[in-house]
């Protein structure tokens, strides 16, 4: 258990000890009144809403003072205090981030065979789920059945047994889409040792209809 | 201590955290007044709150060099802390019984409400007991008379450490029970 040296000490001398004891009664006055008036919030006939803000609200105050009077807080310096709030810093922003981010379930470097070559999900080919970068799990997966994907050194070799290139991948993607887009700003051309296996990398560049399937 | 405090304070917050997500993800989930006792866990929180009291009364009275009422707030502080405990227990036992609530069961809905409710208030129960352990050894100490020069360091340091019990005590009762 870390100790951090307490320098509390020094700031009691100044201080009448019968006072700070009266001012401690004080505070634990305010306490019970918070308390009462938590549990008073429960019971009012307002919406849940507003009940869990004020409910919330009081026993924020109540470890406030909890924590400025009696974990003298008050007497502490001001990085201290710093410190101190962190972890309530860091529980607002994990609050928030957390629920957002556990709903973001794509990537366009989350090879997933079954989502771009839509037969590969019938045959239930082994879903090589990429932990690497698709060019790598390209070259070590096994094609899935249905579409046969030939990728050497990062670039789509044959699709099928014919020559193809990621262009073809991708319009085959686009062509299988439920909706069909425009192809404006569709397939990235087949760049030298860019074309990564289902046309992920291509995510940005690709039209909606493709960009669905990734 | 307050950097351990720090750590201690996001650990409680990451399991605040996933029982918030959790209950949010879950329509099921039954409303807390409806299987757990706010009235008797609400004078366990104003329990927590006056052995806080009784903690901050024997800092003070060790500063002002007097041993025997420090001596005797100390244990006020540490049987306020069992009674929690004792209330704990009797809650427990309650719940499973009358609730069927267990570690991984809940007869009436959810298991996560069972469960994150004894993994919340349990790991929060161990630091109680810790606490009046602490406690206790610190009473020890000073009836040995090691603090008797008015330097109380270390009793204060323990009271930095029963007041984050008692700190985490209120949110924990607020947001398992209140909301």
């Amino acid at each position: 258990m870390a100790h951090s040296s307490t320098t509390t000490s020094q700031a009691h001398h100044h201080h009448d000890p019968k006072e700070t004891r009266a001012e401690y009664i004080k505070i634990f006055k305010w306490l019970v009144i918070l308390t009462v008036a938590e549990v008073g919030f429960v019971f009012l006939p307002l919406p849940h809403l507003v009940v869990t803000l004020l409910v919330v609200v009081a026993s924020c105050a109540k470890a406030g003072v909890v924590g400025y009077y009696y974990m003298h807080l008050k007497q502490e310096t001001k990085w201290l205090k710093f410190v101190a709030l962190l972890p309530l810093i860091m529980f607002i922003y994990l609050a928030a981030l957390g629920p957002d981010s556990s709903q973001r379930h794509f990537s366009p470097y989350f090879f997933q065979p079954e989502r771009v070559l839509p037969e590969a999900a019938h045959h239930g080919a082994e879903a090589h789920v990429a932990t690497e970068t698709p060019k790598e799990v390209a070259e070590e997966a096994p094609a899935p059945t249905g579409n046969e994907v030939v990728i050497k050194d990062g670039k789509i070799v044959t699709i099928n047994g014919a020559a193809a290139t990621a262009a073809d991948l991708n319009k085959r993607v686009q062509d299988s889409a439920p909706t069909a887009a425009s192809s404006d700003t569709a397939t990235s051309t087949a760049a030298p040792g860019a074309a990564p296996a289902a046309g992920a990398d291509a995510a940005p560049t690709t039209s909606d209809a493709a960009n669905e399937w990734l | 201590m307050w950097i351990f405090l720090v750590t201690d304070a996001l650990t409680f917050g990451g399991l605040l955290l996933g029982y918030a997500l959790l209950r949010m993800r879950n329509p099921d989930w039954p409303k807390p007044d409806q299987y757990l006792g706010i009235a008797l866990s609400a004078f366990a929180t104003f329990l927590l709150i006056c052995s806080s009291v009784t903690m901050v009364m024997a800092q003070s009275f060790g500063e002002e060099k007097r041993p025997k009422e420090m001596l005797k707030y100390l244990l006020l502080t540490a049987l306020g802390g069992a009674i929690f405990l004792g209330i704990q227990a009797y809650e427990y036992n309650h719940l499973a019984h009358s609730a069927g609530m267990s570690f991984a069961n809940f007869l009436h809905g959810p298991p996560q409400f069972a469960s994150t409710f004894f993994i919340v208030t349990g790991f929060h129960g161990f630091h109680v007991f810790s606490g009046v352990v602490y406690l206790l050894i610190m009473a020890a100490r000073v009836a040995m008379g090691k603090y008797n020069d008015g330097n109380i360091n270390h009793v204060e340091i323990a009271g930095l450490f029963w007041h984050f019990v008692d700190l985490v005590w209120i949110l924990v009762f607020t947001f398992i029970y209140l909301i």
